[in-house]
């Protein structure tokens, strides 16, 4: 069965490292996303897997079996491509059955696959209509469908719902994971949409500047990212600057400077470490009154954003901080210039090391 | 206000004056020859059906030639197909060491005046000092062995190969680098081999650019006169019949050959064009294989993909070398075997420098001939791209443009011979008597192919550059229609300019067809290397052929440089 593993795998484009000793090992039946900033080769990495191009450094293996010497066709992957890329000469029947057809398999079994397939994605195209006679959507469905057809149980996606909006996006990413997880094979989805891959994954894997960074389940990224550019990257988070004051045995005293101080229930760190102290807008909580891990502001900035308020709240340390709310009907929204008290829980306030490199450089998206 | 009126009557006056040029310069002379025909049917029928002595032998004539004419076409074309589409495919997708330079040899039979190729080819196969030299034979073949089942000199159909490999090569090279290789790639990860998928994926995808490159190679082999006079021996193809019977007079047998050639172009090209204009899906998805069949067919595919890699690449190298450089090789060497005397007799007369300094002074008509060539090729060039430039943009901007557009087509697919022979009837002693054959005449000639050749590299250049949206800022801007042009467009195409005038410039110094009717007493170059063939003077001719063969050289590397900068 599909499992896929990576070692060591280097891919240079002139003085570029696309992939830098990339080690990854993806479990038979596993839905997998790879996400990044553009540029930082998750195209490279999914390229790698398929032979689309040869790795400079390290082994690829599937099934426990190398396959760096193996051309793309000998591999049985499915891939899907961002631009989408149906045969613009054939109709949608004979794209979804090329690769049947070049396999070798029977009329019968071609047309048994074909109707299981269709049935399955919930394709309502004409199978005579030509490729630029159809949605994008559709289109996008039609080339999930023909790289399922070939019944290989290993399907690469390259950002497969880039080209579509976002509507059609967010209907047609459950589809794609329904559709692998009712035939059980193992998928290696690359997006850049982080929210595409918090919904759909067992595993997220995030990249930059070649590496791979992190990677875990979707929610374990989320609420305890073991670094700070995933803590940025996946969902938002706001970032203070600061000195731990005191440990014990609950956890952390961070002195963010002008006599504020904030708590975290994270144990590791000394005394006199400077750190960066990070949390999300949306754990924030509104308050009536000061209390544990509060602060006061001044409402800068309000801008809505479909069910939610962000609000942007300058402290008296002078630092801005981004507060997500959900919008409550009936409760009249708060305006700028308004003070506020707002509270962290201390279990969502993560701590990380200050970075050697700065803070600005270890957030930056390129 | 009066700056936009002033600019719109002076847009009026520049369209009315360019269309009236193109009018008078390019689609009288390709249409008057099947006129000619209609208004002077008695004469034609006379000199052909009804002849008092001969009846009909000319008629019968025609058809023989005529046939002949298109096994030869064909033929060529048939095996340009066979090792000219995989070439264009490595050319476009492969890197490797080289391919500029390959692609330089590749194309320059496009550039090599066709008469000087065409008697390198003769002595490469013929002569002693060809390649029989390696072989230690006097003469590998003669001028007439003819390739079996088709019948045609082994010469005659080297030489067409050589000529119109680069169309279809370089044609079917910018379809395909055209369409994304995200296809290949996409089948390929189906589970097809690379030659299954190059047959069910790329080759249907570039069918358009394989049918226009065919059509021009088509074109250009039943219209080549320069070589094909040099290497046919006993055989006659079309063109050259013209040029044998306008010279003997036999002007109404000549315009009704070259009407019917014209004619029989067209109607083979016409649907081809009519195809790639519609850019029709797949049309053998209908041509249905029994599954048995294709699943041998994929699984050899398969296994040749495998072992055929190299194979593949190689071969089209290996003939690029065999028709091309070789030929080349051959020349020079034989102008210094030759250089003081014959190497085989020893005589002084059979050498270069006693034909170029002796009594024959054939360095004098050298000189001449130059003389002539660039005139004709700077004046016709010239004139040519004063109509080209404006021509081009009423071509984009107007509604009727693709309408001149395919006007175009017909200079540039009719034999040059029945277009000379146009021009002849049309302006000289027969027609409107306004020219004499001669020097100008020439010029008249050669402005008729020239405007096409000019017009598509200014388009190209036009359409590659974004040119219609720069213009529009600049109006946006409150420049009014004329002055965008000039501040904005110009400058823009300045290198299609550039490219279409040194490909004209090329076109009309190596043109051999249509000079050869309209000349009179004046000769250009590649006219020259005709004569001295047929006045055995070999070493001159040798000679010729070499310089020839530099400046085209010359021109290819300045072409180079002009595309890259
Ligand atoms: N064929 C190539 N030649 C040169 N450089 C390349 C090539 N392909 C990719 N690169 C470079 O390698 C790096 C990684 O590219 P890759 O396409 O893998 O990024 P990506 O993560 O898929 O980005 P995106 O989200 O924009 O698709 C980039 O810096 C890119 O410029
Ligand atoms: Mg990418």
């Amino acid at each position: 069965m599909p499992e896929v593993r990576l070692v060591n795998v280097t891919k240079r484009y002139g003085r570029i490292l696309a992939n830098d000793h990339v080690n990854l090992t993806i479990r038979d039946g596993e839905y997998i996303s790879v996400i990044g900033p553009s540029g930082c080769g998750k195209s490279t990495l999914i390229k790698n897997i398929a032979g689309i191009i040869e790795p400079d450094e390290g082994e690829i293996y599937i099934d426990g079996k190398i396959v760096n010497n193996i051309p793309i066709e000998d591999r049985g992957i499915g891939y899907v491509f961002q631009d989408i890329a149906l045969f613009p000469h054939m109709n949608v029947w004979e794209n979804i059955t090329y690769g049947p057809d070049v396999k070798g398999f029977s009329p019968e079994e071609t047309k048994t696959i074909a109707r299981e397939i269709i049935e399955m994605i919930k394709v309502s195209a004409r199978i005579d209509a030509y490729p630029d006679e159809l949605s994008g959507g559709t289109q996008q469905k039609i080339a999930v469908a023909r790289a399922l057809m070939s019944r290989s149980s290993l399907m690469l996606l390259d950002e497969p719902l880039g080209a579509l909006d976002l509507k059609v996006r967010s209907v047609l990413r459950y589809e794609l994971r329904r559709i692998a997880k009712a035939l059980g094979i193992t998928v290696l989805h690359v997006t850049h949409d982080q929210e595409e891959a918090m919904s759909i994954s067992d595993r997220i894997v995030v990249m930059r500047k070649g590496r791979i960074v992190e990677s875990g389940k979707p929610l374990q990224l989320y609420m305890k990212p073991k670094n700070l550019f995933t803590a940025n990257f996946v969902g938002e988070a706001n970032f203070l600057v600061g000195k731990i004051e005191k440990v014990s045995e609950k956890g952390l005293l961070i002195d963010i400077g002008n006599g504020l101080k904030v708590f975290s229930t994270e144990a590791k760190g000394n005394i006199g470490d400077r750190v960066v102290v990070a949390f999300r807008p949306e754990f924030i909580i509104l308050k009536e009154k000061i209390d544990e891990n509060a602060f006061f502001g001044e409402i800068t900035r309000i801008v809505y954003s479909g069910s939610l308020v962000r609000i942007t709240v300058e402290t008296t340390s002078g630092d801005e901080i981004l507060i997500k709310n959900p919008l409550k009907f009936g409760e009249p929204p708060p305006e700028t210039g308004e003070k506020l008290t707002f509270s962290i829980p201390p279990e969502n306030v993560l701590v990380y090391p200050y970075p050697e490199a700065g803070l600005h450089k270890e957030l930056s998206l390129e | 206000m009066a700056w936009k009126i002033i600019g719109i009557n002076l847009s009026g006056i520049v369209i009315s004056c360019t269309l009236i040029a193109f009018l008078i310069f390019v689609v009288l002379p390709s249409f008057y020859l099947i006129s000619y025909i209609f208004l002077r049917w008695d004469e034609v029928w006379y000199e052909v059906f009804a002849n008092p002595i001969t009846g009909d032998e000319n008629w019968r004539q025609i058809i023989m030639i005529l046939l002949f004419s298109f096994k030869l076409s064909l033929s060529a074309v048939a095996f340009d197909l066979v090792f000219g589409v995989p070439l264009a495919y490595v050319l476009a997708r492969k890197k490797f060491p080289g391919k500029n330079l390959l692609e330089d040899l590749v194309t320059l039979p496009l550039v090599i005046p066709t008469s000087g190729f065409g008697f390198a080819t003769l002595i490469t196969w013929t002569s002693s000092s060809g390649l029989s030299r390696l072989f230690g034979s006097t003469r590998l073949l003669s001028m007439n062995t003819a390739i079996p089942l088709i019948n045609v000199p082994f010469i005659l159909f080297i030489v067409h190969v050589a000529l119109t490999f680069p169309y279809l090569v370089r044609t079917v090279e910018t379809k395909i680098q055209s369409i994304e290789e995200t296809y290949e790639i996409a089948s390929r990860t189906l589970g097809a081999s690379s030659l299954t998928t190059f047959r069910k994926v790329l080759l249907p995808l570039s069918i358009p650019g394989i049918f226009s490159g065919s059509v021009l190679a088509f074109a250009r082999s039943l219209g080549e006169t320069g070589a094909t006079i040099i290497v046919s021996g006993v055989s006659t193809t079309a063109s050259i019949a013209i040029v044998r019977w306008a010279s003997e007079f036999k002007l109404s047998t000549a315009a009704f050959m070259g009407s019917l050639l014209v004619l029989i172009a067209w109607i083979m090209i016409l649907p081809v064009e009519i195809y790639v204009s519609k850019n029709r899906r797949s049309s053998w998805r209908h041509l249905h294989i029994p599954t048995n069949l294709s699943m041998k067919i994929i699984k050899f595919e398969r296994f040749l993909s495998r072992k055929l890699s190299i194979v593949k690449d190689i071969v089209p190298l290996i003939i690029v070398v065999i028709l091309i450089i070789i030929p080349v090789v051959v020349v020079i060497s034989s102008v210094t075997l030759y250089w003081s005397a014959d190497p085989y007799t020893g005589r002084v007369e059979g050498g270069v420098v006693y034909q170029l300094f002796g009594p024959s002074r054939y360095l004098d008509l050298i000189l001449r001939a130059t003389l002539t060539s660039v005139i004709v090729a700077s004046i016709s060039t010239y004139i040519a791209t004063c109509i080209s430039i404006p021509l081009s943009f009423i071509i984009e901007r107007r509604r009727y443009g693709h309408v001149l557009r395919t006007m175009l087509k017909v200079p540039l697919i009719i034999p040059t011979s029945s277009l000379g022979l146009s021009v002849l009837l049309l302006w000289g002693a027969s027609g409107l008597c306004l020219v004499n054959s001669g020097i100008w005449m020439i010029i008249l000639t050669h402005i008729v192919f020239s405007v096409p050749v000019i017009v598509e590299s200014i388009i190209a250049a036009y359409e590659g550059s974004g040119v219609q949206m720069y213009e529009e800022t600049a109006r946006t801007l409150g420049a009014n229609a004329y002055s965008a042009i000039e501040a904005v467009s110009l400058p823009l195409i300045k290198g299609g300019i550039f490219t279409g005038f040194i490909l004209s410039f090329t076109h009309s110094l190596g043109e051999t067809g249509a000079t050869l009717i309209v000349m009179g007493r004046d000769t250009t170059i590649p006219v020259l290397v005709v004569n001295m063939v047929e006045a055995l003077a070999i070493p001159a001719a040798l000679f010729t052929s070499t310089y020839l063969i530099v400046l085209s050289l010359v021109m290819l590397v300045i072409i180079r440089i002009l595309t890259q900068g």
